[in-house]
């Protein structure tokens, strides 16, 4: 009976990695290139990609886009496999959106948010006089907050419909708090992240009204390593945020009202809902690096820790299968855990791909529009 | 004589592999403390060694890093982001001060 139930199982994990169209895309940090994993192996590795520290990859439709640390946007081709064209925005870029016939790249230097054709021809330059981050789309918006000025910018685009777009300021809010650092956004609310601030600044978009949350932070540790936000940690109820400079990740309500604060083993980077949104996986930076705790979003508590024998930089849920992929930076693998099973202690390592330096860890779906 | 030269080729090795052992502490409390925040040449969270190396100084470096919050506003800074690192030892001081100079330009 076990012997059957033991086919039947391998059977059905078997079937669900044929059917998986699921491309992945890892950074490798220091080389320079974007390896490919497909089918479960690791199958290519697209090179020539400039400074890979911090770099960014995202599809729309059937293309792929990558922004550098040196500022470089590059245009890829994610069937093939084959870099189409890059150009240049800035000598550091940090963030980036691609809207139906746009990008938008947020750059730390020069002070530009620049916007360029979906060919990556150079459409309009706006100047802020300050690094620019969490670079988000609502409706005809462009919002961003001014890291320096302690600013949001919200730019609306005044060519809709038309092949170019054009962005002019619509609203610009002062005093949100002090180092915007990075933001989210969920239906109309844009939630931005204050480094020097015990508060997240909150923006309805539809009305315009910006307030603030305050944080119970309590004595705030070092920080080795600025935490992201993004629109993996809004589940259907609650808000998870990493807080800064303490071993803590807050839940909030919708309403951001207050539900808790979440004790965690070091000090959350990545806070990231599996698309059950039954789990919060949670990375760490510092001497926690090879850390990732697995939060139950129902009951809020630890479900497991997880010690890896290297740093892990990136996880990435798949959208395909029963998957959650680790990049093991300082081991040079990026792993694939099964996570099939209802409770987290039993999930299981399936697979394990040599990538050196491996960082930020992206899907492509083959069926996606 | 002899006896010294090969005392001497003796501790060559032990001699180079401390001088890298140093190298490789730079970078290593690098990724340890900084590379969270800070890029070797491009300007991240923090500026850049590259330019860190090519404006500062020994002293302003390590008095940097020891306790930004009182030095930030002389060294020209608006604000200071940055945590205290008041625990770090004399050479590992030193250390990541020879790593930050490897940035710099060459003129």
């Amino acid at each position: 009976m076990k012997k059957i139930l033991f086919l039947a199982f391998t059977a059905l994990l078997l079937t669900a990695a044929l059917q998986a169209n699921e491309k992945i895309f890892v950074v490798e940090r220091e080389n320079s290139a974007l390896a490919v994993i497909n089918h479960n192996l690791k199958v290519n590795e697209i090179k020539n990609m400039h400074n890979f520290n911090h770099a960014v990859v995202k599809f729309r439709d059937n293309d792929g886009y990558v922004i550098t640390r040196d500022g470089y946007v590059i245009k890829f081709d994610p069937m093939s496999e084959k870099k189409l064209k890059e150009y240049r925005t800035s000598r550091s870029a940090i963030g980036f959106i691609i809207g139906k016939n746009f990008l938008a790249v947020a750059n730390y230097d020069n002070k530009t948010v620049e916007i360029l054709d979906r060919n990556l021809n150079p459409v309009q330059s706006i100047k802020t006089g300050s690094r620019n981050v969490g670079i988000k789309l609502y409706k005809n918006y462009l919002v961003f907050a001014c890291m320096d000025k302690n600013q949001l910018w919200v730019m609306k685009n005044t060519n809709v419909g038309k092949k170019i777009p054009h962005f002019s300021l619509y609203k610009k809010i002062k005093d949100i708090g002090k180092v915007p650092f990075d933001a989210m956004i969920n239906k109309n609310l844009y939630v931005v992240g204050l480094f020097n601030s015990p508060d997240i600044g909150v923006l309805n978009l539809d009305t315009m009204k910006y307030k603030k949350i305050p944080l119970a932070l309590g004595k705030k540790e070092r920080i080795l390593k600025v935490p992201h936000f993004g629109f993996w940690s809004i589940s259907k109820g609650k808000f998870f945020i990493p807080a800064v400079g303490n071993k803590k990740v807050f839940v909030f309500d919708h309403k951001f009202n207050f539900i808790k604060a979440i004790k965690t083993k070091g000090n959350p980077v990545f806070t990231s809902l599996s698309p059950n949104k039954k789990w919060l996986a949670v990375t760490f930076s510092g001497r926690d690096f090879p850390f990732v705790q697995i939060i139950n979003t129902k009951t809020l508590k630890i479900a497991r820790t997880f010690k890896f024998p290297g740093w892990i930089l990136h996880l990435r849920w798949s959208k395909q299968s029963k998957h959650l992929y680790f990049s093991v930076n300082t081991k040079n693998m990026v792993l694939a855990y099964n996570v099939s099973d209802k409770d987290p202690k039993k999930w299981w390592k399936h697979f394990e791909w040599p990538v050196p330096k491996p960082s930020g860890i992206f899907l492509f779906d083959y069926k996606q529009k | 004589m002899k006896n010294k030269i090969f005392l001497y080729l003796l501790l060559l090795p032990l001699i180079l592999s401390t001088l890298h052992a140093k190298k490789q502490n730079g970078e290593q409390l690098f990724k340890e403390y900084c590379w969270g925040c800070h890029h070797q040449t491009a300007q991240a969270f923090g500026p850049s060694f590259r330019s860190i190396a090519n404006k500062r100084n020994r002293g302003e470096i390590i008095a940097q890093i020891a306790d930004p919050n009182a030095t930030y506003k002389s060294l020209g800074y608006k604000i200071n982001s940055m945590p205290a690192f008041d625990d770090l030892s004399s050479d590992e001081l030193q250390a990541l001060t020879d790593y930050i100079y490897k940035f710099k330009d060459k003129k």
